[in-house]
């Protein structure tokens, strides 16, 4: 599934280490660009080349992820990304701290600080409550 | 070593992207690979560089975590060649003298040229970024060199004049200062790899440093065998 969303950069920004290296567990020997389409079709959007590539040069400077160029058939070559055991490690502690935040955030943005879901629209009496709230506890 | 123009990028975005890479004294096996990798998504996407990439210089811009050349004094990185240059500039008309047994006069213009060139070398090594815009470095060099070249044509009074024997020595010892000084402290002609090609990192050949360090000696050797074929000037 690919997708045609356009999330903001500031949260982007927070999460796509995390989601490259994420893509990296599940395919151990990937590139720029089918790097990019996982991502796509995680539903993170379209990620150009020129956000990608810092990002991967960024994580590769810092020992997360190692690469290689294989010569391409007919084609230009490939550099081949794989994560790192400290890619790894550094993956599950962020995962767990992003897990967290994005609960805590989740959570407030849904029922505020006082924890009393604050109607989201205008309802007219009788309607049903907005859906973000229907799985909060009563 | 990897051409620009020889990836399958547009020659415009490659030399725009490379010489922005280089003006941020990004190493030459970086560029290699940041060059190939632009190739490389380009190829697979199927999107232009500036699809993808956006403008060469912004993008040069944001990779940040490239690595770099060390941070060097731009006098001391300049110095052999400017030494080079000064005992190029003396050596000839030095030679000339002792030849037909005159002296040697130094015109203001050749001290000024010197000079215009010293403080451009250092100027364009402290302020890359005007080699971004080649149209501001055309006029800039187009404007100093025809007036340095107006000021040495017009401007033959001699501000100094030396006995010949003596310069020819100084220059020659100025020039062979300035080869063995490039040979150690030079970097080398930091050349752009390619990440694909076998040996792709491999620091500039001995052969390279040598000519490199040995250039303006060289010329200087070359230019006075030339002047030996010139007549003695008209008593």
């Amino acid at each position: 599934m690919t997708t045609t969303t356009t999330w903001p950069g500031d949260w982007l920004r927070g999460v796509l280490e995390m989601a490259v290296l994420r893509v990296l567990v599940d395919e151990p020997q990937s590139y720029g660009y089918a790097m990019s389409l996982a991502l796509d079709a995680a539903g993170l959007g379209t990620i150009k080349g020129g956000t990608l590539y810092p990002l991967l040069a960024r994580l590769e400077e810092s020992g997360q992820v190692r690469s290689r160029w294989e010569v391409g058939d007919g084609g230009p070559g490939r550099k081949y990304y794989e994560i790192t055991p400290a890619g790894r490690a550094q993956l599950a502690e962020r995962t767990a701290a992003w897990c967290t935040f994005a609960d805590a955030t989740a959570s407030f943005l849904r029922n505020g600080r006082t924890g009393i879901p604050a109607p989201l629209t205008t309802r007219t009496e009788g309607a049903p409550a907005p859906a973000l709230t229907s799985s909060d506890p009563a | 070593m990897l051409n620009p123009n020889s990836t399958t990028l547009p020659a415009d975005w490659a030399g725009a992207f490379v010489l922005a890479l280089r003006t941020r004294d990004v190493t030459g096996p970086a560029i290699g690979d940041a060059l190939r990798h632009a190739e490389s998504f380009c190829a697979d996407s199927g999107q232009s560089p500036q699809e993808a990439f956006g403008d060469p210089g912004t993008y040069a811009d944001s990779l940040t975590d490239l690595p770099t050349h060390p941070k060097r004094n731009p006098l001391a990185q300049l110095a052999p060649t400017l030494l080079g240059l000064a005992g190029m500039l003396l050596f000839l008309p030095a030679f000339t003298g002792a030849r037909f047994g005159t002296a040697v006069e130094v015109p203001i213009g050749m001290v000024l040229v010197f000079a215009v060139a010293t403080l451009l070398a250092i100027g364009l090594s402290v302020r890359p970024s005007v080699l971004r815009r080649r149209w501001m470095l055309a006029v800039l060099l187009t404007v100093v060199f025809g007036l340095s070249m107006a000021v040495s044509a017009l401007a033959m009074t001699p501000v100094v004049t030396l006995p010949a024997h003596p310069s020819v020595a100084l220059a020659a010892v100025a020039l062979i200062v300035s080869g063995i000084w490039s040979m150690r402290s030079g970097p080398g002609l930091d050349v752009i790899t390619d990440p694909l090609a076998p040996g792709a990192g491999t620091p500039t050949p001995g052969w390279l440093r040598l000519g490199l360090a040995w250039m303006m000696p060289a010329a200087t050797v070359l230019l006075t065998l030339v002047s030996l074929t010139f007549p003695a000037p008209a008593p």
